[in-house]
């Protein structure tokens, strides 16, 4: 009997304990396929088309920044537009005077409603970010405006809560960084500060300006320094704080188009502040609810030169001052349910955004430095609020196992502004586990900004008549992945724009100049005869101006990366990173030869002991001239041209220590 | 510039040897890889000891670290009254055999030579990617729409594995 007693307990046990086994394996299971979709691990055989860039990977080509990592992505040049912001091309599709690319940090967006404003991010450094996500196309059936020509979502180290990190990075081109991003994890509760401080101290001289023709050459002021701090919260998994604070401060390059700095150089500070609370519980099963409620601010004040006095033979220009800020408060609730073969969300976003403390005065220093001349609503006209509320659908829609399809549904709606309907139909087949096809056709728009509707004053004159832009796109992609390290990929694409917004030569801005384009995108990465990683890819667009079919100037045909990956030793670390663009066509009119194309390489080595990295890294190792366009200018007395366009730094050297630890 | 460039090329290619690993997948392999293990019916009967070496060549060594470091930050305490000792080795004829091996890049050649020790001997071999259980690596992981076990079902019947029903029917078989 006692022998019995104890057999039966022990089965009990051992049944019991198989039992719990088994559960914690499937829950492991779900939570791995979950973090596979939130990762793009399985983006193979999603319906969507996503590139993912691993800064880890990114660093060891020497990659520094946003900036430089977006280069290395098929379809996007990099350049820069007004006063120095950079600027992103995606597929031809340029952001101008509106920043057009929904730009998210952690999933928070960081677009403001003045003109898209994200520019400035764009100057984070790789060492706080784990991983960039990019759709390289419209996308507002799921995340509305700004995800006109694509989306980027930067996550950072201190989101994932894995690692900490202390660094400091220089470069002999006056160029210094510094950050750390730490964790304190506990059982229930992650906790991530992050903060960086980076400064680049350097001007370069321009010449050979239109309308000053005995003037130069021309100093372009680009002194910048960015502050940042964050802090990132996780309670109970489900529960998660943002808040994210930066500020660009700098100088105002080689002007805004009107005419060079001659002296002085002024100072514009950008301020953006996020902060938003997210939760995710569980309902029932099968059904989860993602609960967020933000406000986030952007702020804009110091001075820039506008008009060259010197022209009239005194040493002083033009001086525009002022400050602006807006504040937003958004909520965006939604519902996922997960069927056997049905991925189901429904959601609703509402927002308020409120531009105050708006002002903005002119000043000639040329008749005196303290008198100022305030403009009537800062620069911009009337009482600016904007009140939006969006309502979305998606279905994942999994057929068998070989097909699926995205059905997606956005409706927006403006307070000043025409609402938008934006469509989204995917269709994916996966021939077997290696190859897949997808099919896709989207609709995403833009609504006009606070600065295209409401301007009032020189640069900028707004029109309250704008129209959404909208684009259309449809798209094909092919992708066959051997295996975790070896993949090829096709994607064509043709899109159509509509009501396009643009600034005519009287600075209004204006729906118009609608334009096609089309492109073959191909990527690939292998292993090279087991001696090392190579990744490359080669990008063909083809942007057209709808009315008379000529081709978008001042936009590369061809773009191509290939980055070589070499482990030497375990610790010793080889990266190689060729860039090509191809010939930029000039604008209409312009008398001045196409650019050329050019061809940069940087190489980078690291050397890893134990839980240290230190880095050198050579850009441009051979000293190519990289030349970015200067818009041409034409039959203006007041504006003029960089006849020579804007040449860019040459080699540079840049040194790094990193401190990476669990 | 091209001469400069293919030159540049030749002389870094010339002996060096990588491959990137990701550390996402690194994670899940080192959360569900010891559990796939714990399913094997032959682990079941053994020791108090679940010993898994990590085969890596010296060019993969900090990725072989952070995977034992994920392993041992998973499962700190016992799992089915098994304490799991991870070691990391380079590849030979082990006089000593582990339970189970994680195998990171090798070249063909050696991955052959590496499942056929481990299937001989009985030894449980998973792998880093999937790819290589071509070469008779009898599991990986396998991610797609969802992240299962992924099974060699050729090699489980040559060598005689046997796994339990429930992992069995979570998985997918290669």
């Amino acid at each position: 009997m006692k022998y019995s007693l104890t057999l039966l307990i022990l089965t009990s046990m051992a049944l019991f304990g198989n039992e719990t086994q088994k559960f914690n394996l499937l829950q492991d299971l779900d939570n791995a396929s979950q973090i596979s979709t939130r990762t793009k691990l399985n983006m193979n055989q999603t319906p969507s088309v996503v590139s993912v860039l691993h800064a880890s990977e990114l660093q060891k080509l020497g990659i520094t920044n946003v900036y430089d990592a977006l280069e290395t992505v098929p379809g996007i040049e990099v350049s820069l537009g007004i006063a120095g912001a950079k600027q992103i091309s995606m597929r031809g599709n340029k952001s101008i005077v509106t920043d057009k690319l929904k730009f998210m940090v952690d999933g928070v967006s960081i677009n403001a409603e003045l003109s898209g404003a994200n520019h400035f991010y764009l100057n984070m450094p790789i060492e706080q970010i784990e991983r960039i996500e990019i759709i390289r196309g419209p996308a507002s059936a799921l995340y509305g405006s700004f995800a006109n020509i694509g989306v980027i979502n930067i996550i950072t180290k201190a989101a994932t809560h894995k690692k900490s990190i202390y660094y400091v990075r220089a470069s002999n081109e006056g160029s210094n960084n510094l950050g750390f991003t730490q964790n304190v994890n506990s059982k229930d509760m992650k906790i991530a500060l992050s903060a960086f401080r980076q400064k680049n101290n350097h001007s370069r001289e321009y010449n050979n300006y239109s309308t000053l023709p005995n003037k130069g050459p021309f100093t372009s002021y680009e002194d910048f320094t960015d502050s940042s701090f964050a802090l990132n919260l996780e309670f109970y998994k489900d529960i998660h704080v943002l808040s994210r604070y930066l500020q660009h401060n700098s100088q105002n390059y080689f002007g805004y188009g009107a005419a060079p700095i001659v002296q002085d150089p002024k100072n514009i500070a950008q301020t953006s502040w996020i902060n938003e609370l997210e939760y995710t519980p569980y309902i029932i099963k099968n059904l989860s609810a993602d609960l967020k409620a933000g406000y986030k601010t952007y702020s804009m004040i110091g001075k820039s030169r506008l008009y060259p006095y010197t022209k009239l033979g005194t040493h002083s220009d033009l001086i525009g001052s002022g400050n602006y800020k807006e504040n937003k408060i958004y909520t965006d609730l939604s519902l996922k349910y997960e069927l056997k073969d049905n991925d189901i969300i429904i959601g609703t976003y509402l927002a308020q955004t409120r531009a105050d403390n708006t002002t903005y005065y002119l000043n000639n220093p040329s008749v005196s430095n303290a008198t100022t001349i305030p403009l009537t609503n800062g620069g911009l006209s009337g009482d600016i609020r904007r009140t939006q509320y969006a309502f979305y659908l998606s279905d994942i829609i999994n057929f068998s196992e070989k097909w699926s399809a995205n059905l997606g549904l956005r409706y927006d709606n403006y307070s000043d502004s025409q609402s938008s309907l934006s469509p989204k139909l995917a269709l994916l087949y996966n021939f077997d586990e290696k190859q897949s096809y997808k099919l896709l056709y989207q609709r995403s728009f833009r609504a006009p900004s606070f600065v295209e509707i409401y301007g009032s004053a020189l640069p900028f004159f707004g029109n309250a008549n704008l129209k959404p832009e909208t684009i259309d796109t449809t798209e094909f992609a092919y992708r066959y992945q051997r295996n975790f390290q070896s993949w090829i990929g096709v994607n064509l694409f043709y899109s159509q724009t509509q009501n396009f917004i643009y600034r005519d030569p009287s600075f209004r801005f204006k729906n118009g100049k609608d334009t096609n384009s089309f492109g073959v995108e191909l990527e690939f990465k292998q292993p090279l005869f087991s001696v090392a990683s190579v990744q490359g890819n080669y990008s063909y667009i083809d942007n057209r101006y709808k009315n008379s079919n000529k081709q978008v100037a001042l936009s590369a045909k061809n773009l191509a990366n290939l980055m070589l990956s070499y482990k030497i030793m375990h610790n010793f670390h080889s990266g190689t990173h060729i860039r090509y663009v191809g010939k930029r066509k000039r604008e209409s009119g312009d008398p001045r030869e196409a650019l050329n194309a050019y061809t940069t390489l940087d190489q980078t080595f690291t050397y890893t002991y134990k839980e240290i990295s230190f880095q050198a890294s050579a850009k441009n190792i051979f000293n190519t001239a990289v030349v970015f366009p200067a818009p041409y200018v034409q039959g203006s007395t007041t504006r003029g041209t960089y006849l020579d366009d804007l040449v860019q730094t040459g080699r540079t050297l840049w040194l790094s220590a990193q401190w990476e630890f669990q | 510039m091209i001469q400069r460039l293919i030159f540049l090329f030749l002389l870094l290619g010339a002996n060096l040897s990588a491959l990137e690993y990701d550390e996402t997948i690194l994670e899940l392999e080192a959360k569900l890889f010891p559990k796939i293990i714990l399913l094997s019916d032959d682990i079941q009967k053994k020791s108090d000891i679940l010993s898994i070496y990590i085969i890596a060549q010296d060019v993969d060594k900090k990725s072989a670290i952070y995977l034992k470091e994920l392993i041992h930050s998973n499962y700190p305490e016992k799992i089915s009254g098994k304490k799991i000792e991870v070691a990391i080795k380079k590849f030979m004829l082990f006089k000593k055999k582990p339970d189970a091996i994680v195998v990171l890049n090798h070249n063909a050649k050696q991955l052959t030579k590496i499942a056929y020790w481990a299937n001989t001997h009985k030894v449980i071999s998973l792998t880093y990617d999937p790819y290589y259980m071509r070469y008779g690596l009898l599991a990986s992981l396998y991610i797609g729409k969802a992240t299962k076990p992924y099974l060699n079902s050729a090699v489980m019947k040559k060598y005689n594995f046997n796994f339990n029903p429930y992992l069995l029917k979570l998985s997918k078989f290669y």
